[in-house]
């Protein structure tokens, strides 16, 4: 059984007079220990994706089923908090981390809201900086410490609790290119050494050489999906898309 | 969650806003101590006043003062009219008596032994006295507290038995015999204090200190209180001219009035407070949820429910409003020993109960619980994808 299973997915944003359509009949199947990336232009539905699995937001349409548990109908407030909680860590590309609090109470988070005892918090949140190699920063702030310590200080966030699936949406998109390796190195890291499944989001198609698989979205439909032996197809076609884009 | 964490989270926050909190707390401190000085007043008023009525014969007398004096037949006058018990005359004269420190001046008060008790408003004269035999007759005199002993040591001047030498008049001297020591007393009697009187038997009194038969005050007794205007009207039209008439219940009445006043401006003063203190809790947390929203979009995609997150705003609001009621609840205590309305011989101080407390501590808290529910809630309801969007 796949970890994620999409099938028939849409999402339409209807707000009166607008009617966007972010995914058409999206039919996905991620395994456990996949690195899968999201590819395709802006607006492509690549966020609305990600944000549906992670249970932050809800299907028009299909069914979602993420580790055997039905996300896509779990109703309640308090079943989609644990769910997100449990299962899912969330990478952002702004990482959104709270800046009165240090790099450890950041990291805790999560386990607050699970209710876990202070003591217990700290260890695990410690030794989750530790694997991103910033347990010397655990009392900094964020504006204390530079774009690539604070995204992995967000992907200490995001592992902190265990979950099986990380979602990273242009996770390196804030990033030069010196620290953007180190993100994804620390990704490929944590999915080859922990097993952690992960679901990438990005237009840069330099971060391809570390996922196994890429789904290309174009306009909110599944455009293709291709290992490793078909980027070369996938960069051509993007570039070609950017020449046509130049071209107009 | 833990009650703690939302509470050291939410410190956190009030920490970072320290410029609004501060403002939000010094505001709560105002209204919790406003309120509970307002009540305190009022309270400490009905307290004292409700004994005070209830003791003495002032809740159904009228008393008539005039300098010149009134005469026995003034007195039966005032007698024989309608709805009246009885009146009796009360003669009053300044003098001063030798102490260690110099002269200290004394009243001499005489009145008919028949008609102490109901002056002093004590069912039976064995109360007014620690010492001694409390009717005045002849040459022996009950002593007012502060001459029997001394007002800060306490240390006794006089006993039963001995003679105390007054200056009457400027340089004649009267010698008394003490028979009885007075109770130091607290609000007894109308227009003297007990505890600064001697008194002393009329017949005595209009030999050896004035020469006059005169009064400068007649009591009048109703037989009911309710008839105290009335009369007082009549009596008024019956004493001679620049004669002072006033009822003790009118004169409470007009105290209230005033204590009254002062209590409604501070509750009023309270809640103004409070409401200028909810529309800052209300703005400072709107402007706050505007300011956090990636923070909520973070805690929820995180895992913490909608409730943890109104739950958070909420504790916001409830410590700043603790913070100003630890504040304001101590200032109260503090200017509840401090501060007073002199009311006659008497200070009015606040008085707080635990009722005007459990108020005091519950109704700003409430204000502000209420102001910062709406943009709580709002929080709470926050759509994470849109909390966030990056654009
Ligand atoms: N709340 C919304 N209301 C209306 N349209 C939306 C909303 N969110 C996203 N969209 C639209 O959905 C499409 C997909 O957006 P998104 O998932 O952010 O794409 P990507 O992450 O690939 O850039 C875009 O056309 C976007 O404008
Ligand atoms: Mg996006």
């Amino acid at each position: 059984m796949p970890l994620i299973e999409l099938r028939g997915v849409w999402k339409i944003y209807d707000s009166g007079s607008m009617r966007v359509v972010a995914l058409r009949d999206v039919d996905i199947d991620v395994e456990e220990g996949e690195f899968v990336a999201v590819v395709g232009p802006s607006g492509s539905g690549k966020s609305t994706l990600l944000h549906i699995i992670g249970g932050l937001d809800r299907p028009t349409r299909g069914i979602v089923r993420v580790a055997g548990i039905e996300v896509s109908s779990l109703r309640s407030d308090t079943e989609l908090c644990k769910y997100r909680n449990e299962l899912v860590g969330f990478v952002f590309q702004m990482f959104y981390l709270i800046p009165r609090l240090t790099a450890l109470e950041n990291v805790e988070l999560p386990l607050i809201a699970r209710g876990l005892d202070p003591r217990e918090r700290r260890t695990k949140a410690l030794e989750a900086l530790r694997l991103v190699g910033l347990e010397h920063r655990a009392h900094h702030r964020p504006a204390e410490m530079s774009g690539g310590e604070q995204q992995r200080v967000a992907i200490a966030r995001a592992i902190v609790t265990e979950p099986k699936l990380i979602l990273a949406d242009e996770p390196t998109g804030n990033l030069d290119s010196a620290n953007a390796r180190a993100v994804m190195d620390l990704f490929e890291k944590l999915n080859k050494a922990l097993g952690v499944t992960i679901l990438l989001a990005t237009h840069n198609l330099e971060l391809l050489s570390y996922c196994d698989r890429a789904i290309r979205l174009v306009d909110g439909k599944v455009a293709g999906i291709y290992d490793r032996e078909r980027y070369d197809e996938l960069i051509a076609l993007s570039s070609k898309r950017l020449r046509e884009h130049d071209s107009t | 969650m833990r009650v703690r964490d939302y509470v050291l989270y939410s410190l956190k926050s009030v920490r970072e806003r320290r410029g609004r909190s501060v403002g939000a707390i010094i505001g709560v401190m105002i209204a919790a101590t406003a309120l509970a000085l307002g009540m305190g007043i009022g309270k400490a008023f009905q307290e004292v006043f409700a004994e005070y009525l209830g003791k003495t014969l002032a809740a159904s007398s009228i008393f008539v003062m005039n300098a010149a004096g009134l005469t026995d037949a003034d007195v039966l006058i005032f007698s024989q009219l309608p709805c009246v018990k009885e009146a009796f005359g009360v003669a009053v004269s300044q003098a001063t008596v030798a102490t260690a420190r110099g002269h200290r001046s004394v009243t001499i008060v005489a009145v008919d032994p028949r008609h102490l008790a109901e002056l002093l408003g004590v069912a039976d004269l064995n109360e007014f006295v620690e010492e001694g035999i409390p009717v005045p007759r002849g040459m022996e005199v009950v002593v007012g507290a502060n001459i029997w002993q001394d007002q800060e040591t306490g240390e006794r001047l006089h006993r039963v038995g001995e003679v105390l030498t007054l200056r009457v008049g400027g340089r004649r001297e009267v010698s008394l015999l003490i028979a009885g020591l007075a109770k130091p007393g607290g609000l007894r009697g109308m227009g003297f204090s007990v505890d600064d009187s001697i008194f002393m038997d009329p017949e005595e009194f209009f030999t050896l200190i004035s020469r006059r038969r005169v009064y400068q005050v007649a009591v009048v007794i109703l037989t009911k209180p309710e008839y105290a205007t009335e009369v007082a009207k009549q009596v008024r039209a019956l004493a001679p001219p620049r004669s002072r008439v006033f009822t003790p219940i009118g004169m409470v009445a007009q105290v209230e009035v005033f204590v009254n006043s002062v209590g409604m401006l501070l509750t009023f003063t309270s809640a103004v407070s409070m409401g200028v203190t909810a529309l800052w809790v209300f703005d400072s947390m709107t402007i706050s949820t505007v300011q956090r929203v990636r923070e909520i979009g973070v805690l929820k995609a995180v895992g913490f429910t909608s409730r943890d997150v109104l739950l958070l705003f909420l504790t916001e609001a409830l410590l700043i409003s603790l913070a100003g009621e630890a504040a304001g609840l101590i200032l109260s205590a503090l200017l509840s020993r401090l501060v007073y309305i002199p009311v006659f011989n008497l200070r009015l101080k606040p008085v707080l109960t635990p009722e005007i407390l459990a108020l005091t501590l519950t109704l700003p808290v409430a204000a502000n619980l209420a102001a910062a529910a709406i943009p709580a809630r709002a929080a709470a309801r926050l759509d994470p994808v849109r909390a966030l969007r990056y654009e």
